[in-house]
Formats: C-alpha cells, sequence, structure tokens
C-alpha cells in the first residue's frame, strides 16, 4: 500500500532556512548616522553669500540643496539598516535579557524621521547616542568585545 | 554567524542524533489505519538524517522529548509546518527545536520556542525520496 503513497500530494514539512547570509554590524547605522551628523553641520554653518552676484547665489543654492538632499537620504538609509537588524537579527530570547530593545529602535528610529526633517544637532547627537548603545547591545549578544568608534 | 548565537549547538543538549528507520511493515500497517501521518520533507535543514523530498510518518500520539525529530507549526507563518528535532523542552512545556543542519536552518533560535499544542508529533521512520533520487 505505501508503495502507491503519491508523495507529492503530501503535506510539506519545512526543513528550510531564512537567513541568506547571516552577516549583521549595526556599523552600517552608524556610519549614515554620522553622515547625517556631519551635514546639519555643513547646512548650518553655510553662509549665504552677500550681495546680488548669481554665480555665488546659484552656488549658494545648489550647494544647500545637495546638503538637504543627502542628509535625507542618509537619514532614510540610516533607519533602513536599524530596521534590518531589528527585525532580521534579534531574537526573543535577545528581547529577554535586554528588556528595553524594542524602545530603543523605536525611538531610534524616530530620530532617523526628525533628523531627516529637522536641521537639529541635538537630535543628531541623539541618533548617534542611540546607535552606540544598538552597538553595545549587539556586539554583548556575539561575546564579541568591539570598541565603538567613529570615522570622522 | 548569525547561528549559534544563543548557544544552542549542534548536538550540544540532544546527544548523538538517532537516526530515523526506514518505514517498514509496522509503520505501513499503522499510516493504512490511520495512525501514522505523513509529510515530504522539503529543505536542507535536517541533513544528513533527512533528505529533501524524504517522506516521514509521524506519530500523533508519541511524547515528545529532546532528541526527538518533529512535525511542528510555525509559530508566526500560518499553516507552515517545520521539520525540525527538539534540542530541549522547558519546564513550561514549551520546546527548542533546531535543524541538525544549523547552517541550513531557521529554527527556535530565529522563531523561539514552540508550544505543545503546536507539535503534530514525532517522526518515527522515513521512506528515502523517489523524486530526487
Amino acid at each position: 500500500m505505501l508503495n502507491k503513497w503519491r508523495i507529492r500530494e503530501f503535506d510539506v514539512a519545512e526543513a528550510h532556512c531564512d537567513a541568506p547570509c547571516g552577516v549583521y554590524d549595526p556599523a552600517q547605522a552608524r556610519v549614515e548616522a554620522e553622515s547625517v551628523l556631519q551635514l546639519t553641520k555643513k547646512i548650518l554653518d553655510l553662509k549665504r553669500p552677500d550681495g546680488g552676484d548669481e554665480k555665488a547665489g546659484a552656488a549658494y543654492q545648489n550647494t544647500l540643496t545637495r546638503f538637504i538632499a543627502i542628509k535625507e537620504e542618509r537619514a532614510d538609509l540610516a533607519k533602513h539598516h536599524l530596521l534590518v537588524l531589528w527585525t532580521d537579527y534579534f531574537k526573543p530570547a535577545h528581547l529577554e535579557k535586554y528588556a528595553d530593545l524594542h524602545d530603543l529602535f523605536w525611538k531610534t528610529a524616530k530620530l532617523c524621521s526628525a533628523v531627516k526633517q529637522e536641521i537639529s544637532l541635538e537630535h543628531a547627537q541623539e541618533l548617534m547616542d542611540n546607535i552606540k548603545r544598538v552597538h553595545e547591545i549587539f556586539w554583548e549578544t556575539k561575546g564579541k568585545d568591539v570598541p565603538w568608534y567613529t570615522a570622522s | 554567524m548569525v547561528h549559534g548565537e544563543l548557544n544552542i549547538e549542534k548536538g550540544a543538549e540532544v546527544g548523538p542524533f538517532r537516526p530515523l528507520p526506514t518505514v517498514g511493515w509496522k509503520e505501513r500497517l499503522l499510516f493504512a489505519f490511520g495512525r501514522r501521518q505523513a509529510f515530504r520533507v522539503e529543505g536542507d535543514s535536517m541533513l544528513p538524517g533527512l533528505r529533501n523530498g524524504d517522506v516521514v510518518l509521524v506519530d500523533p500520539r508519541s511524547a515528545i522529548g529532546p532528541g526527538d525529530i518533529v512535525v511542528a507549526l510555525h509559530p508566526f507563518k500560518k499553516g507552515t509546518k517545520v521539520v525540525k528535532r527538539v534540542s530541549q523542552t522547558g519546564d513550561d512545556g514549551r520546546s527548542s527545536l533546531v535543524g541538525d543542519n544549523p547552517d541550513e536552518s531557521s529554527d527556535s533560535r530565529s522563531f523561539g520556542t514552540v508550544g505543545h499544542d503546536d507539535i503534530l508529533g514525532k517522526a518515527v521512520a522515513k521512506l528515502r525520496s523517489t523524486i530526487d533520487g
């Protein structure tokens, strides 16, 4: 009777792997957040040209627009990398150990939105501080002592 | 790299893997009388014991313990069933499931423990795939 099993019709029990590579590092979010911090500084420091020099005016507009565009892009990327860590890397057991993990990620993702909309040095620095905390928790879960550093 | 982070290592709690016997006449009979459920294995997370395309016979009435291969409902993906090995069972009756081939397995290391009610049964025998050779 078993020889006549129609195997293809049986229910499937998956023996799969969802993780494509398993390589994660909060450094990705840190680099983007650092860019946001630097661009915020640059926007605040940028001097509007005096007088009616059209060329200087155009150059100013161009530079300012580029700073803003890149700041927005980097803020989005920082949020993206944080969400990947939050939803793909961290596991239920990590949450048991780090009870504030959801809150940390939620607030950090919100800071990414804030630094995109505003030109706030305070929020940009706060974002860096939060990512530093993510870095500490992440490497603790890996059992590795990886010191925090910044590129700028 | 992501695997093994929760210190569930291959064989750490489950001891030497017990290979499933091949389906014999007794299991065939029990299947015929509806006492066994058949599932088709899809994927490589239970290598080398179970290959893609193998069939496992599951006893829904058997007690479950560490070292047993089980078919369970995925805690987050509705309707998805997984075949894994029980690595440990907690006092709360929830079990950790891990693939025999951890590098190719999504299991309790990512989806957490599985409740007793979501374990459909213990795999008691296998039939080698005739589809994939």
